[in-house]
């Protein structure tokens, strides 16, 4: 049973934001605690902020099967179709928490060295995560803005109340410049589009009287460039690889793998039921942007020096592959819908779980004293042989190769991207996909071919939780490709509740 | 020797249309090995008639009637039905194992060795077991795929994805080429003390990605084991290489990595251009719309390419020339005997299985690449100073003879094809061994200052003359069997291509014969006085391939006919072509 609530707030649409409330009641309790009892134990907020996410998980869950979602697997329609509890919004939000259970626990390293910012740091992990999940169900442009704003503020203050040196204070700065250029740009591309359709509904957006004209192109690509800053994407990719290099792993992992989810969602979302799945504009736009953004990080990959340049490098080439299955959402050649939205929302599990684990993990070498760059990880297969085989995977699934979660996503996305007529796009994606395995192979082989005497670093100085997290986030690229099938069927249920 | 017998043979061939060599060969082998004579080689597929147009290259009918039911049912054997996964993924569970052992002394670096020995061991028993059980009950009695699992595995997608592994004649001959040459290389390994751990599991985890490849009967599983091999060959030739490794696991690596990257391509166009809405290969098979002309003539250049970088086909090659020369001896023979014979089974099996109208098509671009691959292979065998080298140099003329027959498809060339791609993996991993065995010895790798060795190494000497031997395709040894075929059925197709491949395969034997004088004959050289004898352990090693090598050439006419069913589909469809 659908349940639709276009006025007050009902049991239904209270049920519908549980998880973002549940999270946002915890990073309330985090900040609160954090500023009536300063001394409190790291260790406790961060099992709380664990707490919190197997609430809004368990809150998911009951979403999901309380509300009877219909066949196309929407459970709740309120706000007069603003909010769109369904399937889709229960897959996304379940990838956000996977990523904040992931980094909350591997921020172990980090609470350690700085306890006192511990209660602020797991606030605002919640709130982020909050954020997200509100607008991966957000149809409304009003309420889109403001859960934009807020996670966009979020994350730049994450990355500023890191900060340990003054790269990353640049890389604060100027993620505040990028996410600022972003927040404008969607809302003037939101702005654009309401006035040539005249409503704020997405899913009226074709019922508006000049939905082909100049406007509403030009809305669009407002509107996709905007949220570009979210993923990651070119032009506007330098936040992340800035973040990347210079926060601690857990922030740079979080703040890759969640602008990752979320803005890949809402504008898949935005593609099928806002602009209509198959729109040729649409298409070009996220495709061209897509071989962009595969080229451009997997070019500079090849020439990264250390190591958090070449994650931060294949999460921008990986973003390129993650849009390409945005743009694969028509009519196929085959005659059936091109399975662009389920090859991006199985990709996304891997992706997510790949740059987070590539970053914790390179987060532990930082913190065992090793220099990021690639002379340092010379030998470093040898003398410190699990965490470098994990990182090694870690880096495998980025670059797309088998048998890890990787490949499997890309393979998804190219078939889909082909079907929908992107061919040219799948030849450049192939490109990429050699030149970012090349750029993998190139570490590989410092890290095992190569030696570097015995500077000293030892990983064990890592807490175990956070190498265990590491571990767990690698080994989940293994477990995602193993378990593909099923995995793929829930992909399935989550792509087909959008219409 | 064997090149002016097999230019008779062909011309005796052609004159009479003989349809198979599996006919033709039997009175041969009668008159060597009686006991073979009585093989129930007298199958419905080769005693049909002859074809008597020229044109019709395919003499046998398309399908061998199955009078008898499978395998797994009633040849007493009744093998488990998860036969294949176990050949495929006992290396994988090796190479977790190891993972976890550790290897600080003598005793712990033993078990490592021991384990991933074992695992190599148990995929080559497996597999000989297979084929022997598909030996014995003949060809009349062989369906198609002798063994197969098939499962759906990804359905909820735009396409369905199949855990489909099979393995009939020709994947089983590959197979048991496969898992002979890690076996041997792994027991060459057996004296190795430093990172023992890292080359196990490195080559456990190639064979695994080999022999899955060679199985995989879905595109996308094919790509998936295929691609596998990157990680695992780029270290271990930059890791245990000699000088110039670092660039030659970059070339090599990036040439798989290409490959790869082609294969996604060419194959994802075929499935989504395919009505069958299916990664299996037997279901694109027999979908009911065909590609289009333009589709199919994209994907069969896209596959071609991809098959052709790992092929060795010139002027592709130089990544192998290069490899072979800097990695280590095991690691080289994997290369040379393994690694370029399973794109010649791709090449067969997907580029022409899959294209074969293509094939036909644009097969004086093939039939050109063939004759300059062979000729530029004699001129690179000539030019080459070291012995690596050489040896990598006639694999590619050898890999020639297998383009030619894509080029020239007909069931005589391509059973010949794929008895070559045996023979031929399994001379190369020889002659590459002994390379690794001399070069301990004498501490050089250079031609010209090596000679009379013979004196203080016969058993060397004479394996590596029987290696020799066995490359140009001696009577008796697999080669002779392979060539004969497959210049019989290219022959009557493409005759001055042939006789041209043909000259060229003489030369290049030659110069590989020549080597015997330079490296084992002559006075016997001061510095080499102390250069010992092959021991027990190489012994251990070098009789398995050439005991193969002898067994595939006196039981060809046995082989070849098991052979022929895993190509009864691909002629069927070589035969709709024309």
């Amino acid at each position: 049973m659908i349940a639709s609530s276009s006025t007050g707030v009902g049991v239904g649409v209270g049920l519908g934001l549980l998880p973002a409330l549940i999270l946002g009641g915890g990073a309330l309790v985090c900040a609160a605690v954090a500023v009536s009892r300063p001394r409190m134990r790291p260790s406790l907020y961060r099992w709380f902020t664990v707490l919190a996410a197997a609430g809004a998980f368990t809150a998911s869950m009951i979403e999901l099967v309380s509300l009877r979602p219909d066949h196309n697997g929407v459970g709740l329609v309120a706000y007069s179709g603003g909010l769109m509890v369904d399937r889709f919004h229960v897959f996304g939000t379940v990838l956000v928490l996977l990523v904040l259970v992931l980094t909350v626990l591997g921020a172990e390293t980090y609470l350690r060295r700085s306890p006192a910012r511990a209660g602020a740091f797991c606030a605002l992990l919640q709130l982020s995560a909050a954020a997200a999940v509100m607008l991966v169900a957000q149809r409304e442009m009003a309420a889109f803005t403001a859960a934009f704003a807020l996670l966009l503020v979020c994350l730049v203050l994450l990355t500023a109340m890191t900060k340990t040196s003054g790269p990353t204070a640049e890389a604060a700065f100027r993620q505040v410049l990028v996410g600022g250029v972003a927040l404008a740009t969607t809302v003037y591309g939101l702005v654009l589009i309401y006035g040539a359709t005249g409503t704020t509904d997405l899913s009226r957006l074709d019922s508006g009287v000049r939905v082909d004209g100049p406007l509403v192109t030009v809305g669009m690509a407002l509107v996709v460039i905007g949220l570009l800053a979210v993923i990651g994407a070119p032009p506007l990719q330098s936040w992340m690889r800035d973040t990347q290099e210079t926060t601690p792993g857990a922030i740079a992992g979080f703040s890759s793998a969640l602008g990752a989810v979320t803005g890949t969602t809402v504008l898949l979302r935005f593609a099928v039921e806002g602009f209509g799945a198959g729109s040729s504009r649409w298409m070009l736009l996220v495709t061209s942007v897509a071989v962009m953004a595969m080229l451009t990080g997997a070019i500079l990959a090849l020439r990264a020096t250390t190591v958090r340049r070449l994650i931060a490098d294949l999460s921008i080439a990986q973003s390129g592959f993650l849009l390409l299955a945005v743009g694969a959402t028509g009519r196929g050649i085959d005659g059936t819908v091109a399975s662009g939205p389920i090859a991006l929302l199985f990709a996304l599990m891997g992706a997510a779980t790949a740059v987070v684990a590539a970053l914790l993990l390179a987060g532990i070498f930082d913190a065992a004293g090793l220099p990021p760059g690639i002379a340092a990880y010379r030998g470093v297969g040898r003398r410190a042989p699990a965490t470098a085989a994990f990182l090694s995977l870690a880096l495998l699934s980025l670059a797309g190769l088998p048998p890890l979660a990787g490949f499997f996503g890309r393979v998804l996305i190219a078939e889909s991207a082909l079907n929908a007529g992107a061919g040219w796009a799948v030849a450049i994606a192939g490109v990429a996909m050699v030149l970012a395995a090349v750029a993998v192979l190139r570490w590989l082989m410092a890290m095992y071919a190569e030696d570097n005497g015995e500077a000293p670093f030892a990983v064990s100085t890592t807490p175990l939780t956070s190498r265990a997290a590491a571990w767990t986030a690698a080994g989940l690229g293994v477990l995602v490709a193993a378990l593909a099938a099923p995995l793929i069927a829930l992909a399935n249920g989550g792509a087909g509740a959008l219409h | 020797m064997s090149a002016a017998l097999q230019v008779l043979w062909s011309a005796a061939s052609a004159a009479q249309q003989a349809p198979r060599l599996a006919a033709a060969f039997q009175p041969l082998i009668a008159v060597v090995v009686p006991s073979v004579s009585a093989a129930p080689a007298t199958a419905p597929s080769i005693a049909a008639p002859a074809a008597t147009v020229p044109g019709n290259i395919l003499a046998t009918p398309p399908a061998v009637p199955s009078t008898t039911p499978t395998p797994t049912t009633s040849s007493g054997l009744d093998l488990p039905s998860v036969l294949l996964s176990t050949v495929v993924f006992a290396t994988t569970l090796a190479a977790l194992m190891i993972v976890f052992l550790p290897e600080r002394t003598a005793e712990q670096r033993s078990r490592i060795r021991s384990v991933a020995l074992g695992a190599a061991v148990l995929s080559l028993m497996l597999t000989l077991v297979t084929l022997g059980s598909a030996i014995s009950l003949g060809v009349a009695a062989t369906p198609d795929q002798l063994h197969e699992e098939n499962a759906s595995w990804i359905t909820h997608f735009g396409f369905a994805i199949h855990y489909h592994l099979s393995a009939d004649g020709v994947t089983l001959s590959l197979l048991v080429l496969s898992t002979l040459v890690f076996t041997s290389v792994f027991l060459a390994a057996w004296k190795r003390q430093e990172r023992v751990r890292l080359y196990c599991g490195l080559l456990l985890l190639l064979e695994t990605s080999v022999n899955g490849a060679l199985c995989a009967t879905d595109l996308v599983l094919f790509v998936l084991f295929f691609a596998m091999q990157a990680v695992p060959l780029f270290l271990l030739i930059r890791c245990f290489g000699a000088d110039g490794r670092e660039r030659s696991a970059q070339r090599a690596g990036i040439a798989v990595l290409i490959s790869s990257a082609l294969l996604v391509t060419g194959f994802l166009l075929v499935i989504v251009h395919s009505s069958a809405h299916s990664s299996d290969l037997a279901q694109i098979l027999t979908a009911s719309t065909p590609l289009s002309t333009t589709v199919a003539g994209a994907g069969f250049w896209l596959v071609f390419t991809a098959f052709a970088l790992g092929f060795v086909v010139v002027p592709a090659h130089t990544w192998f020339l290069s490899a072979a020369a800097s990695a280590s001896s095991g690691v080289s023979a994997v290369i040379a005997g393994v690694l370029v014979r399973l794109s010649g089974y791709g090449m067969i099996r997907f580029a022409l299985g899959l294209f074969p109208l293509q094939a036909q098509r644009f097969g004086s671009a093939l039939l050109v690449l063939a004759v300059l691959s062979a000729v530029w292979g004699v001129l690179l065998t000539l030019a080459q100073r070291t012995m690596r080298r050489m040896v990598a140099a006639v694999s590619i003329g050898q890999m020639s003879l297998v383009l030619l027959a894509v080029a020239s498809p007909n069931t005589l060339s391509l059973d010949g094809a794929v008895l070559q791609l045996v023979a031929g993996g399994m001379s190369s991993a020889l002659l590459l061994l002994l390379c690794g065995a001399i070069e301990g010895r004498t501490r050089n790798v250079s031609l010209d200052r090596l000679g009379g060795l013979a004196a203080q190494a016969p058993r060397l000497g004479g394996f590596w003359i029987f290696a020799c031997l066995a490359a140009l395709g001696a009577p008796l040894i697999a080669g002779f069997s392979a060539e004969l075929m497959l210049f019989t059925g290219a022959f009557p197709v493409h005759p001055y291509a042939t006789v041209f491949v043909m000259a060229s395969t003489a030369v290049s034997t030659a110069a590989l014969l020549w080597s015997v004088q330079r490296v084992f004959l002559g006075p016997v050289r001061d510095e080499f006085a102390r250069v010992r004898d092959a021991s027990t352990l190489e012994l251990g090693y070098l009789w398995p391939l050439v005991v193969f090598l002898i067994a595939f050439g006196v039981l060809a006419g046995r082989v070849v006919p098991v052979i022929g069913t895993g190509l009864t589909t691909l002629a069927a469809s070589l035969g709709g072509a024309q």
